[in-house]
């Protein structure tokens, strides 16, 4: 019986459970797909060492949130509970045991979870399949379908399980113990004027102060060259952020209200007054939740353009940190040779272009066999391909060396030049005199960071030989022998550098092989170090994504969360307003005047959590901006500020929905409690 | 004489098919402009009823009401809030005032309703609370006023938009004797001095004495008629309480 009335209690209160069933199903979804995901056999693919980092942080950031999840349903569940304390009340009136109407609630709210968790999940079997395709999409790689994790969907199901148990504690417990002669009381009765309105006025202000002030000392500490060692300023410009995010709505609409009811021509016109009285006393009553949703908001909104703003940045980070897409180095000792390397190469992407170059270290030391000197020698001819692999083409400047500065000023985009008036003394090389042609300037990472003398062939075979020399003076059990009075010791490194015709390839495994034949190498002490622009680009995107991935979730859930519980809170406060309707109602007021107060009332209710997050998104654009400026892209503000308007559109849009969902259930509610008036 | 209000064989039944309740059954009467009259009847009578098909909170299911010339039963949604808005004042048993807003505003609201402009608002509520001694009250909340405050703050709020017709609804239900008789000497000034024409409908004979006419109601139909005249207010109660007794009603004069 009590089963059977829960049933058609659900049916009756479908408009009641509706932000509820859809909280719960977009929530379960959400859950689903991000379980998949995390537990999918790609993320095992995506990098070993980013999933084994990232995997239990992301694990952990669901079971945090599902924790926050059953929290707020809790909460919100009291709102569905209180909406009906009545009817309630009237079950234990009529002599129904506590445990019957316990037994009814939990019944009603578990068939309404059920059926959320069965539309959930329908939902999230193809939002997981959208994730998967934007999370791909984001790596660059093809989307294929996306097999479904078992146990992603026995995690979601015992997370939604213990999420329902968890909620349902605070509810039942409220029914467990509430007077009847409370639960039959229906609507409250103690109205709130706002006190000590000046010192709220003094709040909002000291918050919006508190907002800019938090944000222009976090940019001075960026900028400052010390930042790291002072982590605890960076504590309290956090924590002045968000305790004026959490008191700016508060103040505000203290402030505002005071305001409207004290000049009163402002409002007295129509249901002005009731419409602000009744904010003035729903606001002062829901101060705290108001600050913490603001806060949680506040979080939803940084987090994700943050990390977008990286993301935007990694591929032109890489363009800076990767002149070409593989480069590799090799100590001259090795036995292996580019040519071979370059053959492995060209089986996983075809080349376009590449450069075996050799950068020549030549120490003299004095009298007594300290160093003296060292210069950095390489190949003229070697250096110019590697200009010219940039697209730079040098001058001609036969039998003569030129000085190469391939820092000129790290990340200044300054361009290549060749200047003949800045010219350096006249070198002697194997007894032979070069003279030196003029500076060679443009940054070329590869080249180091000192400069560079590049010299004739002739120069390179000298140097060559000295190289080969004081190898083979190397005890080959690698002992050290110090150097010997006014002696020149000259190490050569073989350097290797490949542009692709085509960036996408089989990165891991062309690493692999090249990396194979390295540790097969038969010289003693000879090492080769292989890096590739594509593997650092699917380990920084792959980081990033997931990363993105998680701090999504936490916005998503956030969002979620706070129109939940906005909708359900406005929704139990109506139904305590009802009488009042009624009241107007019979005094004349229209319909249409009476849905503008509940549109008003509603709107600004559950808009106030979001000034402070969207007020924020204008100083957001420039702190981007700040991010960037270091980067290699540095991104302009308006692309920066596309991105943050699209997703204050999108946080718009879920508010929309909630909003309005929850406005149409509330008319409905008035519309029929004006009806049924008798 | 200006007839205020009239009712042409009200009809008012409840449910459909075979299952239906008369609750007004071909009531008529008309109602002069400044006249007090009192409705009683026992319980299930149709008196709320009544005043409810008058006030345009329900509709009628035949016959005709017309309230200062107009007839409110061809009038749309948005014509019957403006109606209710323009040509009644309510006063209920509950007092049935808002607990968010203050005496003053509260008073204010049906000018506020109205669109009026706030110096014009703040006059009319100082009038209408010197003349029902609320004036001490208007910074105060409901909930911080008595029983007799809250009912004469309803009054105020009835008459401050000077309706063609006052409906009030067991005004005196939830007060005490005292109580009771303050408010009903507010509703004579408010008749007398104000010249308000005053529906009330009260199971109350002591209460209906301080009308000049009282409507007896019975199964829907009117049962009995009685107008005061020149009579004492006592030997007019002794006259209601006598056809109270006809009726089968048999409530006592409380005051």
């Amino acid at each position: 019986m009590l089963y059977k009335l829960a049933l058609r209690n659900v049916r009756r209160q479908i408009g009641n459970y509706l932000i509820y069933f859809i909280t719960v199903a977009l929530t379960v979804a959400l859950l689903f797909s991000v379980n998949n995901l995390i537990l999918s056999d790609m993320m095992d693919e995506l990098s070993e060492e980013i999933a084994d980092f990232i995997q239990p942080i992301l694990l952990a950031v669901v079971a945090i949130m599902a924790a926050v999840i059953a929290f707020v349903l809790g909460y919100a569940t009291t709102f569905l509970l209180r909406r009906r304390k009545r009817e309630f009340g009237i079950y234990l009136t009529l002599g129904m045991t506590r445990g019957n109407v316990l037994k009814i609630f939990a019944g009603e709210t578990g068939i309404t979870f059920l059926l959320s968790l069965g539309m959930g999940i329908l939902l999230g079997l193809g939002a997981y399949q959208a994730l998967f395709a934007v999370f791909v999409n984001f790596l660059e790689q093809p989307y294929t379908f996306a097999s479904y994790s078992p146990s992603g969907f026995l995690l979601t199901v015992l997370s939604v399980g213990i999420m329902f148990l968890v909620s349902s504690v605070a509810s039942l417990s409220y029914l467990r113990f509430a007077r009847i002669s409370r639960l039959l009381q229906g609507e409250s009765t103690a109205p709130k004027t706002v006190r000590f309105p000046l010192l709220w006025t003094a709040v909002f202000l000291l918050s919006v102060v508190g907002l800019i002030a938090s944000v222009v000392l976090f940019m001075s500490w960026m900028e400052s060259d010390d930042f790291f060692k002072r982590v605890d300023e960076l504590g309290m410009y956090i924590a002045l952020f968000f305790l004026s995010a959490g008191f700016l709505p508060v103040g505000l609409s203290r402030s505002i209200l005071w305001l409207l009811l004290r000049f009163k021509g402002v409002s007295s016109r129509g249901t002005g007054v009731f419409t602000v009285r009744q904010l003035s006393a729903r606001i002062n009553a829901s101060s705290l939740m108001m600050g913490v949703l603001s806060v949680l908001l506040v979080i939803a909104v940084i987090g994700p353009n943050v990390f977008l703003t990286f993301n935007a940045t990694v591929e032109a980070d890489l363009d800076r940190n990767f002149t070409f897409d593989i480069e590799s180095d090799r100590s001259a000792d090795s036995r292996l040779s580019y040519e071979d390397d370059l053959a492995v190469i060209g089986k996983y992407a075809e080349i376009e272009d590449s450069c075996i170059y050799t950068i020549f270290d030549r120490s003299q030391y004095d009298e007594y066999g300290d160093f003296e000197s060292s210069q950095l020698y390489a190949a003229k001819d070697e250096v110019v391909k590697l200009y010219s692999m940039l697209g730079y083409t040098m001058p001609e400047t036969d039998g003569e060396y030129i000085i190469v500065d391939p820092y000129p000023a790290f990340g200044s985009g300054e361009g290549f030049s060749f200047r003949e008036e800045d010219k350096g003394e006249d070198i002697v090389i194997g007894g032979e005199t070069y003279s030196c042609a003029g500076t060679l300037r443009g940054e070329l990472r590869v080249l180091g960071q000192s400069s560079l003398y590049a010299v004739p062939s002739a120069a390179v075979a000298v140097l060559r030989a000295e190289a080969e020399e004081s190898l083979a003076e190397k005890p080959s059990d690698g002992s050290y022998v110090p150097p010997a009075a006014f002696s020149v010791q000259t190490q050569a490194m073989d350097h290797l550098v490949v542009d692709l015709a085509d960036g996408r390839y089989d990165v891991n495994a062309m690493l692999e092989e090249l990396r194979a034949r390295a540790d097969s190498d038969p010289a003693q002490f000879g090492f080769t170090n292989y890096s590739a622009r594509e593997r650092e680009r699917q380990y920084s995107l792959g980081q990033v994504a997931l990363f993105l991935l998680g701090d999504l979730f936490v916005s998503a859930v956030f969002i979620l969360m706070t129109m939940a519980m906005l909708a359900l809170k406005v929704l139990s406060m109506i139904a305590e307003d009802r009488e009042r309707y009624r009241m107007l109602w019979r005094l004349g007021a229209s319909e249409g005047m009476l849905g503008r107060s509940l549109f008003a009332q509603m709107f600004f209710f559950c808009f106030l959590p979001f000034i402070a997050p969207l007020s924020l998104c204008f100083p957001l654009v420039p702190v981007l901006e700040f991010f960037t400026r270091d980067s290699a892209l540095a991104l302009s503000g308006g692309v920066i500020a596309g991105q943050v308007a699209g997703f204050a559109a999108i946080i718009l849009g879920v508010y929309a929905v909630y909003f309005l969902s929850a406005y149409f259930v509330a008319r409905l509610d008035i519309r029929r409690t004006l009806r049924s008036v008798g | 004489m200006q007839e205020i209000l009239k009712v042409i064989n009200a009809v008012k039944y409840y449910g459909n098919g075979s299952v239906t309740t008369r609750a007004l059954d071909g009531v008529s009467f008309v109602m002069e402009k400044g006249e007090f009259v009192a409705v009683m009847g026992p319980s299930g009578s149709g008196k709320s009823t009544l005043l409810n098909v008058i006030a345009t909170i329900e509709p009628l299911s035949g016959g005709e009401i017309i309230v200062d010339g107009a007839s409110v039963s061809v009038l749309g949604e948005s014509e019957l809030a403006a109606f209710r808005r323009d040509k009644l004042g309510f006063i209920f048993q509950e007092y049935n005032l808002l607990d968010t807003l203050t005496v003053e505003e509260n008073i204010a609201l049906p000018m506020n309703l109205k669109k009026v402009s706030a110096a014009e608002t703040r006059g009319a509520v100082m009038r209408v609370s010197e003349a029902l001694d609320v004036t001490d009250q208007l910074e105060k909340f409901p909930h911080e006023l008595s029983g007799g405050q809250r009912q004469r703050v309803a009054c105020a709020r009835a008459v401050i938009g000077s309706p063609a017709l006052i409906l009030a609804d067991e005004p005196t239900g939830a007060l005490d004797s005292k109580n009771s008789r303050v408010l009903m000497e507010q509703f004579r000034l408010m008749n007398e001095k104000l010249s308000a024409s005053i529906l009330m409908v009260t199971h109350d004979a002591s209460v209906a004495s301080y009308a000049q006419r009282v409507i007896f109601l019975r199964d829907g139909k009117i049962y009995s008629e009685i107008f005061r005249g020149e009579r004492e207010q006592k030997d007019f109660r002794h006259d209601i309480l006598t056809v109270t007794e006809t009726l089968g009603g048999g409530e006592e004069g409380a005051l």
